[in-house]
């Protein structure tokens, strides 16, 4: 049985993001991999473990840069890793069209399963899975928090306004990995000296596409409010009702 | 040129974000020049029902198919495509809740069309329209500028909020949908159940929501953030770190690896106001916090403060709103 898993490499979600002109500028930020996909590779690792004879190889679309979030993917416990190149990270459409391309390029037909986190913590879009799902013709569940994979398919749990959904698919399929599935593995460094000599497949990911959408003038978006204290809790709601916000 | 709404139902009704959608699209269409407005309901909904919630001027449709009752992705996706088809929009528009964030990129992909999510739309000059999303946990906003002739836009919940819009004439035409391929299979995945948590809202629909964070010390302290939500009607959400430490479920996290929220009031108990927290408020009306560090970020991204002790303040603050609420 073969699991990809689909990786992005994002700022560090403590920093600060600096726009200028228009600009996001990201040369000085620490990039690191994308929280939601640790989820992803933790609950490969976690099938692989339970099941002789699973492979699972992380794809991350882009340049040498993202070896290292590759490299962690292997110190979490993926058995290859691949870099599709030669695409472009401009929207979620082409990084979709180039992890779809390297990952019909890697096998013979479908992986059974791909895992992708929700979103990336940068962009926050949550196309990409959905995406890769309509590009590689399988079925799929976005946002999943708990699954449990028998013969020939998979029953998974999404939670929704007011509740959770239960679904029933058959693979191949692609899965995005909500917070709560698992708790993500810390790598040790053993594994992550293992990690450093392994090759990184390299795989091509051009494609000859335009870009669905153009994100433009960037702007940081001040959060400020102006804050009135009140001394009591009497006040308060005295205020909050005087100014209509309550009641 | 036309514009579609994909109205969500839940358990037969249409969802308030949908109505948002519809009111948002109602205005839009009037502010360019009259353009048709086209709505799309799955699942066997009461006529008079979508009547009463989407008002203004418009053809909605309903494919009334028991299998549709419920969300069923694949033939969501198949039967929607084809009547946004037939009606030749260009412009695609639904809620980007937990469905419409599951659901838009299947229909963009679809019609090959662009895809803006999580984004407020605005008409300019001459009807075009601009869409606004935020990145990086809501702390930088962008202009998304669609490069295809079609474009799916899922909207930002509740930012748009339209009191009472198109009050004169209801010119709202409910039909039911025909000669729509509803498909035989509902495909893979199945939706095999959906258990609603009774008894409590959803922060994400709530107009209060009453949350707590590391303040409030314990999972059972957060019964009296419970009873103070109870007495405003509101729901009871938590920051990262009181979900991280087991007080309360994922699904009432609010922030960056949570939900994003708007409710008209939001209460801040105990929580220090970390950037990922406030990425979630942003779409707050109101914002009060109470913290006992007058220092404390969330005061800085707050309308109203009360420093002191989160033991004290929120059961002071209930039984404020109760005597209030006797009064009036």
């Amino acid at each position: 049985m073969e699991i990809a898993v689909c990786i992005n490499r994002v700022p560090d979600t403590g920093s600060r993001i600096d726009v200028q002109n228009g600009i996001v500028d990201a040369s000085r930020l620490n990039m690191v991999l994308n929280p939601y996909d640790e989820y992803a590779i933790e609950e490969a690792v976690r099938l692989k473990e339970l099941r002789a004879g699973l492979t699972v190889t992380a794809f991350s679309a882009g340049g040498k840069k993202r070896y290292d979030v590759l490299r962690k993917a292997l110190a979490m416990g993926a058995d290859q890793v691949c870099l599709a190149e030669g695409g472009s990270n401009e929207d979620s459409y082409l990084v979709a069209a180039s992890l779809c391309k390297a990952i019909r390029s890697h096998y013979s037909g479908l992986p059974d399963l791909v895992f992708c986190g929700r979103e990336s913590s940068d962009s926050n879009r949550a196309q990409v899975p959905l995406m890769l799902a309509e590009m590689l013709g399988a079925a799929a569940v976005s946002d999943v928090t708990k699954l449990t994979m028998y013969e020939g398919g998979l029953r998974v749990w999404r939670e929704i306004e007011g509740g959770v959904e239960e679904y029933m698919l058959y693979t191949p399929a692609v899965i995005s990995t909500e917070k709560g599935l698992n708790v993500p593995r810390k790598t040790n460094i053993k594994a992550v000296m293992k990690a450093r000599k392994q090759t990184v497949l390299h795989l091509d990911g051009s494609v000859e596409k335009t870009p669905g959408v153009l994100y433009k003038d960037f702007s940081p978006v001040s959060r400020e409010r102006n804050c009135r204290f009140s001394e009591t809790a009497e006040d308060l709601v005295r205020v909050l009702y005087k100014e209509r916000r309550w009641g | 040129m036309s514009f579609f709404v994909i109205l969500e139902q839940r358990q037969g009704v249409i969802k308030e974000a949908a109505v948002d959608v519809w009111r948002t699209v109602q205005h839009l269409a009037q502010v360019s020049g009259g353009k048709e407005v086209y709505g799309a309901v799955m699942g066997d909904v009461d006529t008079d029902l979508i009547k009463g919630r989407c008002a203004g001027k418009g053809q909605v449709y309903i494919v009334r198919d028991k299998a549709f009752h419920e969300y069923a992705p694949q033939a969501y996706a198949g039967t929607i495509v084809e009547m946004i088809r037939s009606t030749g929009s260009e412009n695609i528009f639904l809620a980007n809740t937990a469905m419409g964030r599951d659901l838009a990129p299947r229909v963009a992909m679809r019609l090959d069309a662009a895809l803006a999510s999580n984004c407020i739309v605005d008409a300019e000059s001459a009807g075009v329209l601009k869409a606004v999303t935020t990145m990086y946990a809501g702390t930088v906003s962008a202009v998304i500028q669609g490069l295809r002739n079609r474009v799916v836009y899922s909207l930002a919940p509740r930012v748009c909020r339209f009191e009472e819009p198109f009050p004169f004439e209801n010119k709202v035409e409910v039909l039911d949908a025909k000669g729509v391929n509803v498909s035989d299979s509902i495909g893979n995945p199945v939706l095999k159940e959906i258990i609603y948590h009774t008894g409590r809202k959803d922060i994400a629909e709530a107009d209060i929501v009453v949350a707590g964070g590391r303040g409030v010390g314990s999972n059972e302290n957060f019964a009296m953030l419970e009873s103070l939500a109870d007495v405003l009607g509101g729901a009871v959400g938590a920051s990262r770190s009181a979900v991280d430490d087991g007080w309360r479920p994922h699904a009432d996290q609010i922030g960056q690896t949570g939900k994003s929220i708007a409710p008209k009031l939001y209460i801040a108990c105990g929580i220090s106001g970390a950037p990922q927290h406030l990425a979630g408020i942003t779409g707050a009306e109101t914002v009060v916090a109470i913290n006992c560090d007058r220092d404390a970020p969330i005061f800085k991204a707050a309308d109203y403060g009360i420093v002191g002790d989160i033991a004290d303040v929120v059961p002071q603050l209930e039984r404020a709103i109760c005597g209030f609420q006797r009064v009036k």
